[in-house]
């Protein structure tokens, strides 16, 4: 005898390809939906497919969006001479929630990870090369950024943010990209690294204290 | 359940469930094992940047009869080999490094010879300029280590010694041959690699010369190991072709 009827096994085993989803939270959270009303449940599954069907990733930056590019490339007030480069989608949304930078973002889809066969062919690097290189002359005519928001010889890119994450891989697809991008004669930066605030030298590590001590700043 | 302390290096982590990290190690007293490091993404105080790849750490992990994956409670960093990978290529050397380990080394098989072995290893790309050679050195005695090395000084036909002439060597046959007995589509082994190899094996990491080692010498000696470890582990080298594509 199954010990759930079909439907339920099924949705289960579908909740459980989800991230952070054993069977006992697949399960509780099957159980969770069935004991909501219908239309809850039909909100729900609208939901995700119109997300689904909706959203694209921007011809610029890689970002998801509705459109054929997304609300920062788009935007007038954006700082197009900053672009901060982010491993995936969801990192633009915790740099915007500092409200602290005004630049463009660019995302990567990943990481460079060996062990994984993920190469530099596999992230998006030759479309920032060519966002880079698209202020030149010789920028093919598809990859020319747009007006007030991603480029035009007057907003000239000055800068590239690395922030990917300070891990080996992190710092493998940091290392890779400065080498390329430095000749186009573009600064370099990445993000600090070291103590986090409210943090605590005691359980700070020794690789970590060295990152900080090498990144301090005068006061 | 006992709680298990062991000096140890990271060969690959990953993201695990909600919080937590799937870590790889090779322990020095238990061999190679896989565990779950909870809350190791949410939170760094029990391991900070301990549990990055290729680390050298002190490992404190409980083992749970029946469980292939262990529990780790908490790691302390002796080595972070963070200086090692100044740029994308060296990575991908220390990428196949991990890989290789991953793959030669049984779980649950202490292997003292292994553990110095791929901490020897890290420590020469630490201080090298050139990847080649340490990781030459690890490809070499991973397979030695492995019980694969082929004979590589005599004719594994003839019997006659090769002396300075190039040897040929197909993977299958597991031997090297001589020029009048070689056969179609076998790989070159020049006379230098062959003297290498068996420098390699009489010396230490450190005492070898780097000034003597070329590119092309790394690139035919590691293709021909390579062969080796792919032909006998059954399994295609994830890292081989990037870090091909990268020389």
């Amino acid at each position: 005898m199954k010990e759930l009827p079909e439907p339920i096994a099924r949705l289960v085993d579908e909740l459980k390809r989800l991230p952070g989803f054993g069977q006992k939270s697949a399960t509780r959270l099957a159980f969770h939906l069935l004991r909501q009303p219908a239309e809850d449940v039909e909100r729900l599954a609208e939901a995700i497919l119109a997300a689904k069907r909706s959203l694209r990733t921007c011809s610029i930056c890689h970002n998801l969006t509705d459109q054929e590019t997304c609300e920062f490339c788009r935007a007038e007030g954006r700082n197009g001479k900053q672009i901060c480069v982010v491993e995936a989608a969801q990192d633009i949304v915790n740099v915007e929630k500092t409200r602290h930078y005004q630049g463009l973002y660019h995302v990567l889809g990943g990481l460079l990870a060996p062990l994984e066969g993920v190469g530099p062919e596999q992230l998006n690097i030759q479309s920032l090369l060519k966002r880079l290189c698209a202020q030149g002359a010789s920028a093919p005519e598809a990859h020319q950024p747009r007006a007030g928001a991603s480029g035009g010889e007057g907003n000239r890119v000055e800068e590239v943010i690395l922030a990917t994450n300070p891990t080996a891989e992190g710092d493998a697809t940091a290392l890779y990209l400065a080498k390329l991008v430095k000749p186009l004669g573009v600064r370099v930066t990445r993000l600090a690294m070291g103590i986090p605030l409210g943090g605590e030298l005691e359980y700070a590590d020794s690789v970590t204290l060295q990152h900080a001590l090498d990144g301090r700043r005068e006061l | 359940m006992p709680l298990v302390e062991s000096e140890a290096i990271i060969l690959r982590s990953r993201a695990w469930g909600e919080a937590d990290k799937l870590v790889s190690f090779l322990s020095r007293a238990r061999g190679r094992l896989r565990g779950i490091a909870p809350s190791a993404r949410r939170s760094r105080r029990r391991f900070g940047a301990a549990l990055e790849p290729l680390s050298h750490v002190r490992l404190w992990f409980f083992e749970r009869e029946g469980r292939e994956l262990v529990r780790l409670s908490q790691s302390e960093l002796i080595e972070g080999f963070w200086d090692a990978r100044g740029d994308y290529q060296r990575s991908l050397a220390l990428s196949q490094v991990a890989e290789l380990a991953e793959l030669l080394l049984p779980e649950r098989e202490p292997s003292d010879k292994a553990f110095r072995l791929l901490l020897a290893t890290l420590e020469g790309f630490k201080g090298a300029e050139s990847i080649w050679l340490p990781l030459a050195y690890f490809q070499l005695w991973s397979v030695r280590l492995a019980g694969w090395l082929p004979g590589l000084q005599e004719c594994g036909r003839c019997g006659k010694s090769l002396g300075d002439e190039p040897g040929y060597f197909s993977v299958d046959r597991g031997r090297a041959f001589c020029r009048g007995c070689r056969l179609p589509g076998m790989r070159t082994l020049g006379a230098a690699s062959r003297r290498t190899v068996v420098e390699m094996l009489e010396k230490p990491l450190p005492k070898l010369s780097p000034e003597a080692w070329d590119r092309r010498r790394a690139a035919e000696l590691g293709a021909l190991l390579l062969d080796v470890i792919e032909y006998h582990a059954e399994h295609k080298l994830t890292t081989r072709e990037l870090l091909d594509e990268k020389a």
